[in-house]
């Protein structure tokens, strides 16, 4: 069955395409929640309510690309549950590694960005991405989009631990002038 | 702006980019430099094999074919046709003897193979077989060897005449010497320090030639029409007229009055 052919049963309100979503998606959904929660228990609900969100969003939603729609779902739901799960206390798994890094390029105790804010923070991170160099960008993907350690990242790309780190560390370096540069910082 | 706002935007990022981002890795171009260049060595290697095999074919024909090498006499270049060296009463002759010429194109050791040693025992005239490479020199001193014959006795030169009727034989005056052959007969001389002639009884001294003639003619597959055995002086190896010493130089000769040469 094509994801079309999905998304119309979506649009029909046929239950059936929670599990066509579930038979064709469901790993790789669990495979973005268990590299964010790191718990086996977690990762299923988290899925599950994948599931749900895109039963919700489907209609008005019509995605293009229905796999990326479920893999962005899966990772919003993920990092969610992690924050309500751990919130004032440290977790486990990759995402406290990411977030860590990430904080390097943003100023510390900054305020929630707001709707106008968040809308330009999208496009210049969107512009930024796609301006790297293919390996570069993929990488940085690797690690702040699916929260894959640095170990796996090396190993699909045959490179050593510290290469990715330095490569990554560059590219955070590059992020923190674009931010600054665009007056988000 | 916190963390996740910036984590949140990196998951807004283009839904290409990010389905790229867990593609396998495309082969690295240095990835296609290694294995061009592995694939150049092979091939280079692969003839470099080729060819050091054709040229171990060619330092080994057979007496059969219509070329003939010769390897100079040097005992460790020599190989089975080596035994037999171009020369003839019409052709030139050219001496495999004790030459101290050596090729390096020729260095490689002789494939071993079976020869049979003759030696006499008991007035009779026996063999065995033993596997050694065809070099005239060592199945010499085998044949020596098996005879109790001591060091003293060389072997002097080993030498294949051909007379040859009407066809042409090419000649190289150097170390190795192609003959093609096409008709005629071939004789084989050996030449031997006269020492020899100790060891021999007089009951059986033709029964211990006989065993050095069939030793040294055994060692091709085909054997020659004719066999000469010389015996001669230990020092007589160098031909007096191939030696300087014994060159009359005109301007040195000396005459008196009636026009008699002076001594």
């Amino acid at each position: 069955m094509n994801d079309q052919q999905i998304i119309e049963m979506y649009w029909n309100r046929d239950e059936q395409a929670i599990r066509s979503t579930a038979d064709k998606y469901g790993s790789y959904c669990y495979a973005i929640a268990f590299g964010i929660l790191h718990n086996e228990e977690d990762s299923k609900e988290s899925v599950n309510d994948t599931y749900m969100n895109a039963w919700n969003r489907m209609p008005p939603d019509r995605p293009a690309v229905l796999k990326n729609f479920l893999g962005r779902l899966t990772r919003w739901i993920s990092v969610d549950r992690w924050r309500k799960k751990t919130a004032g206390k440290r977790g486990g798994g990759e995402l406290p590694q990411v977030l860590e890094e990430l904080s390097e390029c943003i100023s510390k105790d900054g305020d929630p960005v707001g709707e106008t804010e968040k809308k330009l923070l999208d496009e210049t991170v969107g512009a930024f991405v796609k301006g790297l160099g293919d390996t570069e960008q993929r990488v940085f993907l690797s690690r702040y989009w699916y929260a894959e350690s640095v170990k796996e990242i090396a190993n699909r790309f045959c490179f050593s631990e510290s290469k990715v780190k330095s490569m990554l560390m560059r590219t955070r370096k590059k992020l923190h002038e674009r931010l600054v540069k665009e007056g988000l910082l | 702006m916190t963390v996740f706002d910036l984590f949140d935007s990196i998951g807004s990022i283009d839904d290409e980019l990010i389905e790229r981002a867990k593609q396998p890795k495309k082969p690295h171009k240095r990835l296609f430099l290694i294995i061009g260049s592995l694939a150049a060595c092979s091939v280079i290697l692969c003839m470099g094999l080729f060819l050091w095999r054709s040229r171990q074919n060619n330092t080994e024909p057979a007496i059969t074919s219509s070329s003939v090498y010769e390897t100079g006499g040097a005992v460790k270049s020599e190989n089975l046709s080596s035994v037999f060296s171009g020369s003839g009463e019409e052709s030139g002759v050219v001496t495999s003897g004790e030459s101290p010429h050596t090729e390096a194109s020729i260095e490689t050791a002789p494939e071993e193979t079976e020869l049979e040693i003759y030696y006499t025992a008991n007035k009779r005239l026996e063999h065995k077989t033993t596997k050694t490479a065809a070099v005239t020199a060592k199945v010499f001193e085998l044949w020596k060897s098996e005879n109790h014959i001591g060091k003293e006795v060389k072997l002097i030169s080993a030498d294949l005449s051909y007379s040859d009727s009407g066809t042409s034989v090419y000649e190289y005056s150097g170390v190795k010497v192609a003959a093609h052959q096409t008709s005629g007969t071939t004789v084989y001389t050996l030449k031997v320090t006269k020492n020899i002639e100790n060891y021999c009884d007089a009951s059986d001294s033709g029964l211990l030639f006989e065993a050095l003639r069939k030793t040294m003619t055994g060692m091709s597959d085909i054997p020659p029409d004719d066999y000469e055995l010389v015996l001669v002086d230990e020092d007589d190896g160098t031909l007096p007229e191939e030696s300087e010493n014994n060159r009359i130089n005109p301007d040195e000769i000396r005459y008196n009055e009636n026009g008699e040469i002076l001594e």
